[in-house]
């Protein structure tokens, strides 16, 4: 009886051992397999139970596979707030403002955010200023569809032998003219695309890019800085202030990665 | 008609030239300073080198910049004088101060006054052996401090510039070299840290042997300048309070008994005998300058 009752206990911890060997193996796959709207569920539960690293664990990697939103990153900023990465929380809002300027949360946020770290918002030119008032993506489809709306209204009469008419011409006009107050817009985004934002707190801005080049200056976390040139592993950044120099790419990330 | 393509492209390549130009000219600068031994201007011009953002010129001011920093590291350690020197002299003191703290303990077991107030003098002379030992050291330390600095930034723009142009061995070996040196300034460094603290030690036992002697010494023998100059060994010398201050200005109100006006005249001609300065011995005057209250040391009688 104990003999039988000893095969029967090491049968069943083998059965337990395979069973386990193949969960193990299909447990990263089984989290790779959940959803973009499960992992933000997730993400929204353990910040709620106060289990913000894992709510950054959860967006990060809902964002890192391409599912990023305006509400992810604005979500990913809150965490990364609460676990006192102060940089990356900067970063999370500026690109969940860029997808929705209009987020009145997200700017309550970086306004806190900068208040508290004692960090001027960065000074923009009038075009940069212009083009945040669309995201990005739809001063693209504006301006698109004003010149080719335009061009069409022109030609596509003629080709097709319809009878022209006034208001075409007026609609051309007025499409070319959309697509004309489109272009400091879109000139402003490019220029916004030079943004980043710093990480980590006391960074330095070094003359050269090299790993013990002369400190100029140290910049602090969520300070935002113009991207002016880069090379190997380093950026050439400006502050506000005019203070510049090289900083390492793992402590600055640009808002709008290229 | 030809050469409009070719004007435009100059045009436009005008700015890129003007920083390759710029660089070239602050390197040229800063290599012609180095050369006439002026560190401060080289610096400057040598920094707006590679700062420049020329692939070509960055290595070369580096390399350049590091030679500068050394050479002002090794400026500033020549104000150190003799490191040996430094060294015996502290130990000089220490050994003179373990002397009067013997004597000041066989004083006190003899009970003898005579005894008592010569070791007591001993001790003085011990401590102020012993002050003047502790800023030696602690200047020699600001020296070496700021030496170090600049070598450490030397052996940086060395590695930097290394960094930039895997082919320069030679600013391979300058780092190596200035690590050397900064390795041997530190060993040094600790040397005399060390004895600064065993000073500092022996200041304090000298000061308590001083405190027991003058227990011991009666009342009306002891010298009220005695703990002014005690107050003025103290490293930190505290800032007065601004009642005090305002104390000091009017002076105190105790008067000036028979007895304590021979007592001070006794004193202040001991004071010049047996304790005085090279400057008293060899006729100190003061200058008007001096002479002025606001210069005068010690109480108002």
């Amino acid at each position: 009886m104990k003999m039988t009752q000893q095969t029967i206990e090491g049968r069943a911890r083998e059965v337990a051992a395979v069973l386990s060997f193949f969960l193990v193996l299909l447990a990263p796959q089984s989290r790779a397999a959940s959803t973009p709207d499960e992992r933000f569920k997730k993400a929204s539960e353990a910040y709620a139970a106060g289990e913000f690293a894992d709510a950054v664990y959860e967006l990060r990697e809902m964002v890192n596979e391409g599912n990023f939103s305006a509400a992810a990153f604005h979500n990913l900023g809150d965490a990364e707030w609460k676990v006192g990465r102060h940089g990356h929380a900067v970063l999370a809002w500026e690109r969940a403002l860029s997808l929705d300027p209009f987020s009145k949360n997200t700017t309550a946020n970086l306004r806190f955010a900068r208040h508290n770290a004692r960090v001027d918002a960065p000074q923009l030119a009038w075009h940069e200023r212009y083009s945040t008032a669309l995201p990005g993506g739809w001063w693209i489809v504006i301006a698109s569809a004003g010149l080719w709306g335009g061009v069409a209204l022109l030609t596509l009469p003629r080709l097709l032998g319809w009878r022209r008419a006034d208001w075409h011409q007026g609609v051309a006009a007025a499409l070319f003219a959309i697509f004309l107050l489109c272009g400091p817009a879109l000139f402003g985004t490019w220029k916004r695309s030079q943004f980043g934002v710093v990480l980590e707190d006391d960074v330095p801005l070094r003359l050269t890019p090299t790993r013990e080049a002369e400190t100029l200056v140290k910049v602090t976390a969520g300070e935002m800085a113009r991207v002016e040139r880069e090379r190997g592993e380093y950026f050439y950044v400006r502050a506000d202030g005019d203070r510049a120099g090289w900083v390492r790419k793992a402590d600055f990330a640009l808002v709008w990665p290229r | 008609m030809k050469l409009r393509p070719l004007a435009i492209l100059m045009l436009a390549a005008s700015p890129a030239l003007a920083v390759t130009h710029g660089a070239r000219e602050f390197y040229n600068e800063g290599v012609t300073r180095l050369g006439k031994g002026e560190l401060r201007d080289a610096e400057m011009a040598l920094r707006k080198a590679a700062g420049a953002d020329v692939e070509s010129v960055q290595p070369l001011a580096l390399y350049n910049l590091g030679h500068v920093r050394f050479r002002q590291g090794e400026e500033m350690l020549k104000g150190e004088g003799n490191r040996q020197q430094l060294l015996d002299s502290s130990v000089a003191a220490m050994n003179v101060a373990e002397e009067a703290i013997r004597s000041g303990g066989h004083a006190l077991e003899s009970d003898e006054l005579k005894a008592i107030i010569a070791a007591y003098m001993d001790a003085r002379a011990a401590q102020k052996d012993l002050r003047i030992s502790r800023d030696e050291t602690s200047r020699t330390l600001g020296l070496i401090g700021s030496a170090l600095e600049r070598w450490r930034r030397s052996a940086g723009d060395f590695h930097s510039a290394l960094e930039l142009d895997a082919t320069n061995t030679d600013a391979k070996t300058n780092a190596e070299v200035v690590e050397q040196k900064i390795e041997e300034l530190l060993k040094f460094k600790k040397q005399i840290e060390q004895q600064s603290e065993q000073v500092s030690e022996e200041r304090e036992k000298v000061k308590d042997m001083k405190k027991k002697l003058r227990g011991k010494i009666p009342k009306d023998m002891q010298r009220e300048s005695d703990d002014e100059e005690d107050d003025d060994d103290d490293e930190e010398k505290k800032e007065p309070q601004i009642g005090e201050k305002q104390k000091q200005r009017l002076g105190s109100d105790r008067e000036v008994s028979p007895d304590m006006a021979r007592w001070l005249k006794e004193t202040m001609k001991r004071r010049t005998m047996s304790l005085g300065t090279q400057q008293e011995g060899e006729g100190f005057r003061p200058t008007e300058e001096q002479r002025r209250p606001s210069q005068r040391k010690g109480r108002d009688w």
